[in-house]
């Protein structure tokens, strides 16, 4: 589904000493099927945005517009927009509340009243699908490891099949093995379920990896949104912002500096391996 | 959608930063002055006293630079019983020379004059310490009650333990709503519904919402504590202050102010007597 911001603003605490303007006129249209990674500087606001699209936050003037859908015009709407929209929130683990794992997946397909027989099948799928053995099935959650719980509140997100799903920092908190896990599986669904993914992260090896576009905000606005190539080989321009780069791209500064020119808009290890074997000689076997 | 707007609406307290005399003034002569405010109210006689307190009270929220609808804001959960102060006083209190009488309701000159008096008492009463809170923050005032609390720790009252309590629940109040927030708004995508529905049923959702809340706070518990002890805290004896509170030139002005009142409250009660 195709996501449309539409001179989006959004204000906290309107006509008061604490009033700030979190979103600032944004104009955005994200495409079906595409992986966004959304990064900036704390307080950017990145999760401000996201939060409109399943109308967790109502704009303050502007549209949001989701498969020409106006999500703010008909309150009947919402039930079906949220069934549409799934939202994987910053430790995602904390809203766990049932006996077991199985219930705590069941909460949201159940919620959209669907028959036994199919939550049971969705519970089994999406377990399948964030990797956890079925016999934590039983389990209370509240006796699993961190990742584990967080593998169940995902799991929770994917048992109600969005079409749109929104990750705020997946991996924060998470061990590099947790990380690695948790990247493989995002990338195996967005493929398997074609939804159309936006994952917020500090992580830009993550970034870099992963996403098919990306979208920088600074101060409420969106300053670039374009593929990882261009948008990393603006070095300098996500510095001002305080954004970093992946660390393929450092790699590729720091070879520039012993005279190994190799083009910026290359973001794998291995890429960077075919090119140097390409136009620098050696051993390909290395 | 509603409860959100009221949670995210919510201002801790109702400090209103600023940097007037009455802001910089030390919380501790603050509570005092409020406090002795509170009493002087009720030696007030006359019209005219009570003239002198309003105009006082408007000259000190003036220079707080406070917008005037963040204290009518104070006064709305008392207006009903304002109201019905003015109304049982003004019918009920018996005295001669009744405009209006039948069976035990009477309207008399001195009811009207008793509850007018209450109403002005009560809105006054309020509005003072309006000023207080609005203008302290609320760190400041759980210190200026620590301080002014402490002689009676001789006699075992926990003046100490009860700053840090309140301390520490103002503390995690922003961030509990945060966390209420969080929750709830990841329960809503989830297809949770905590709007409609009836009464059990609305309580029986909010289940995903409070079991979540209860095991959080009971982690951050934990995690303050072990923070505290690590950092060897042991309770209030030998503690010293970061920022102690002190006394400055601010202070005896508004001592000076409270003062001029004071004596024209007194000159008013002589000359009612």
């Amino acid at each position: 589904m195709s996501i449309h911001f539409e001179k989006l603003s959004h204000v906290y605490m309107p006509d008061s000493p604490f009033e700030t303007k979190a979103i600032d006129d944004v104009t955005l249209t994200i495409n079906d099927y595409e992986f966004v990674g959304l990064i900036g500087h704390t307080g950017s606001g990145k999760t401000t945005l996201v939060q409109h699209i399943n109308a967790l936050l109502k704009p303050t003037t502007g549209k949001v517009i989701i498969d020409s859908l106006d999500i703010n015009s008909d309150k009947h709407a919402l039930k079906e927009l949220r069934k549409k929209v799934g939202f994987v929130f910053q430790y995602p683990e904390h809203q766990l509340f049932e006996e077991t794992v199985e219930k705590d997946i069941a909460f949201g397909p159940k919620n959209l009243k669907l028959p036994k027989e199919e939550i049971a099948i969705r519970v089994e799928q999406a377990m399948e699908l964030v990797g956890l053995e079925p016999e934590v099935k039983l389990r209370s959650p509240f006796e699993l490891s961190g990742g584990q719980r967080r593998r169940v509140a995902l799991a929770g997100v994917i048992a109600m099949r969005p079409e749109i799903l929104i990750l705020d920092e997946p991996t924060a908190g998470l061990d590099p093995g947790g990380r690695d896990a948790m990247l493989l599986m995002l990338k195996k669904m967005h493929k398997k379920e074609k939804m159309t993914v936006i994952m917020i992260s500090h992580y830009m090896d993550e970034i870099a990896a992963l996403c098919s576009k990306v979208l920088v905000m600074e101060k409420g606005k969106p300053v670039i949104y374009d593929e990882p190539k261009k948008v990393f080989a603006q070095g300098e321009r996500l510095a001002a912002m305080g954004l970093d780069v992946p660390t393929t791209t450092k790699l590729i500064i720091a070879l520039e500096k012993k005279d190994i020119n190799i083009p910026k808009d290359i973001l794998t290890l291995k890429e960077i391996h075919s090119y140097i074997a390409e136009n620098y000689g050696g051993d390909d076997s290395a | 959608m509603g409860v959100m707007i009221v949670l995210k609406n919510i201002t801790l307290g109702q400090f209103f930063p600023g940097s007037s005399i009455v802001h910089k003034m030390d919380p501790r002569i603050k509570i005092i002055t409020v406090f002795l405010f509170i009493v002087l109210i009720f030696f007030v006689k006359s019209f005219y006293g009570y003239l002198v307190v309003a105009v006082f009270v408007a000259f000190v929220i003036m220079t707080t630079k406070v917008p005037i609808k963040y204290i009518l804001r104070g006064l709305k959960p008392i207006f009903f019983i304002v109201i019905i102060t003015f109304v049982l006083n003004t019918l009920m209190t018996p005295g001669d020379d009744p405009y209006f009488s039948w069976k035990f309701i009477s309207i008399t000159p001195k009811g009207l004059k008793q509850a007018s008096f209450l109403s002005i008492r009560l809105v006054l009463l309020v509005i003072g310490s309006q000023i207080l809170t609005l203008t302290t923050s609320p760190l400041g005032l759980t210190d200026g009650i620590e301080q002014l609390a402490g002689p009676l720790k001789k006699v075992g009252f926990p003046a100490h333990e009860m700053a840090m309590m309140m301390t520490i629940a103002l503390r995690f109040i922003p961030t509990l709503l945060n966390e209420t927030d969080r929750i709830m708004k990841a329960q809503i995508s989830r297809g949770a519904d905590f709007e409609t529905g009836s009464l059990i049923s609305r309580a029986r959702n909010l289940v995903p919402l409070l079991v979540p809340l209860f095991v959080s706070a009971f982690r951050r518990a934990d995690e303050l504590a072990l923070a505290m002890e690590a950092r060897c805290y042991q309770g209030g004896t030998g503690r010293t202050r970061m920022k102690v509170l002190k006394m400055s030139k601010y202070d005896i002005y508004g001592a000076l102010a409270f003062c001029v009142l004071i004596a024209l409250i007194v000159l008013d009660y002589i000359l009612a007597a």
